[in-house]
């Protein structure tokens, strides 16, 4: 018999806007990983990311139903999550300062060889170093995929100013991983 | 930042916008500038890294169970019941109640997965749409029948819907290692 763990995403998502819990529960334990790391890395605190998922996933659940394209559900959920990491970034960019980057473990994985592994971990350390205002473009750029006018009405700023901070995180990455090219 | 790359005439500002806008329209000094290219090629990778990055971190930091039962709790208290279906005296069927029934009987066949459905009114005949995903190996016509038989028998035991018209399709192909990530 085949069950729901074997099922494509777009399956899923099809069964969840149309009440089935059950699947909208593998979907997110498919993916919630996915979408915590991101959110950890937006906002450097480990319960601002799970509250701001939480937040997504209940958005997502009422708004499937409207979803053009089921199969592309993974993605979508990225954009609402990162709508809700950067409403928290621009909510406390005046009142606190937040400071409690939590490092992924660095336990060696099986599957990747030494070198990928490092390299990942260089990157990682350099997009921890960017500017907030950068890096927060820089990942809903390249993680989430979001258009230059996307992210400009996520953030408030006009998208030349999008364009502008990525160009300068990209040229920061690219002198800082020359080691690497 | 307004530095010329390699002679080409154009800035990594320059190069920066021209990678997100699809390299189109085709700048040929930018195309035919070995700089140039190494630099797109640095800032694609480096992009591409960044997903795998986050990739990595959800595998290796995987949110805690609890936080994922919770979340899966709270949503489960905003399942939609979907709109009553009335039929004979007193006897009310909710929409949800009908499809969950539907989904665990085409579920329960051998090789099947049920996706979306839609019940329809047409005059004194209701119409039940099925949309299911057969696992790879399975004969598609054989598997689309026993869904329709199962789903069938299934409405005649539990609910007034035994003489419903019932329309199955095959939509997708599963794999039984499962999830297309």
């Amino acid at each position: 018999m085949s069950t729901l763990e074997q099922a494509p995403d777009g399956l899923l998502a099809r069964r969840a806007a149309d009440g089935d819990g059950v699947a909208f529960g593998v979907l997110v334990r498919r993916h919630a990983p996915f979408w915590r790391a991101f959110a950890l890395r937006l906002l450097r605190s480990g319960s601002d990311a799970e509250d701001c998922v939480q937040e997504a996933l209940i958005a997502a659940w009422e708004q499937l139903p409207k979803l053009q394209d089921p199969d592309k559900v993974r993605g979508w959920i990225t954009t609402i999550v990162s709508r809700k990491a950067t409403d928290r970034i621009r909510s406390r960019r005046f009142t606190d300062d937040i400071d409690d980057l939590e490092v992924p473990a660095r336990d060696m994985g099986p599957e990747r060889t030494a070198v990928q592994r490092s390299q990942l971990d260089a990157l990682g350390a350099v997009l921890a170093a960017l500017p907030e205002e950068q890096r927060t473009i820089w990942l809903l750029r390249e993680v989430a995929g979001e258009s230059y006018d996307e992210i400009a009405e996520h953030l408030g700023v006009p998208a030349d100013t999008v364009r502008g901070r990525l160009a300068r995180a990209r040229k920061t990455v690219i002198d800082r991983m020359k080691d690497w090219r | 930042m307004n530095d010329d790359i390699g002679g080409s005439g154009y800035s990594l500002d320059d190069l920066s916008a021209y990678l997100d806008r699809g390299r189109t329209p085709a700048i040929a000094a930018i195309d035919r500038n070995p700089e140039c290219q190494a630099l797109l090629d640095a800032m694609t990778r480096f992009g591409a890294l960044s997903h795998e990055l986050v990739d990595r971190d959800g595998a290796e930091q995987p949110p805690s169970p609890g936080w994922l039962d919770g979340l899966l709790d709270t949503v489960a208290q905003e399942v939609r019941a979907g709109r009553d279906l009335p039929y004979t005296e007193g006897l009310v069927v909710t929409e949800g109640a009908v499809r969950t029934l539907v989904r665990e009987a085409g579920d329960a066949v051998p090789g099947a997965l049920v996706g979306r459905t839609r019940i329809r009114e047409e005059g004194e005949l209701t119409r039940i749409e099925i949309e299911i995903s057969v696992l790879g190996d399975r004969p598609l016509v054989a598997v689309g029948d026993q869904v329709r038989e199962a789903v069938a028998d299934a409405l005649r035991r539990h609910t007034p819907l035994g003489d419903a018209a019932i329309d199955v399709t095959v939509v997708d192909v599963h794999l039984a290692d499962g999830a297309d990530g």
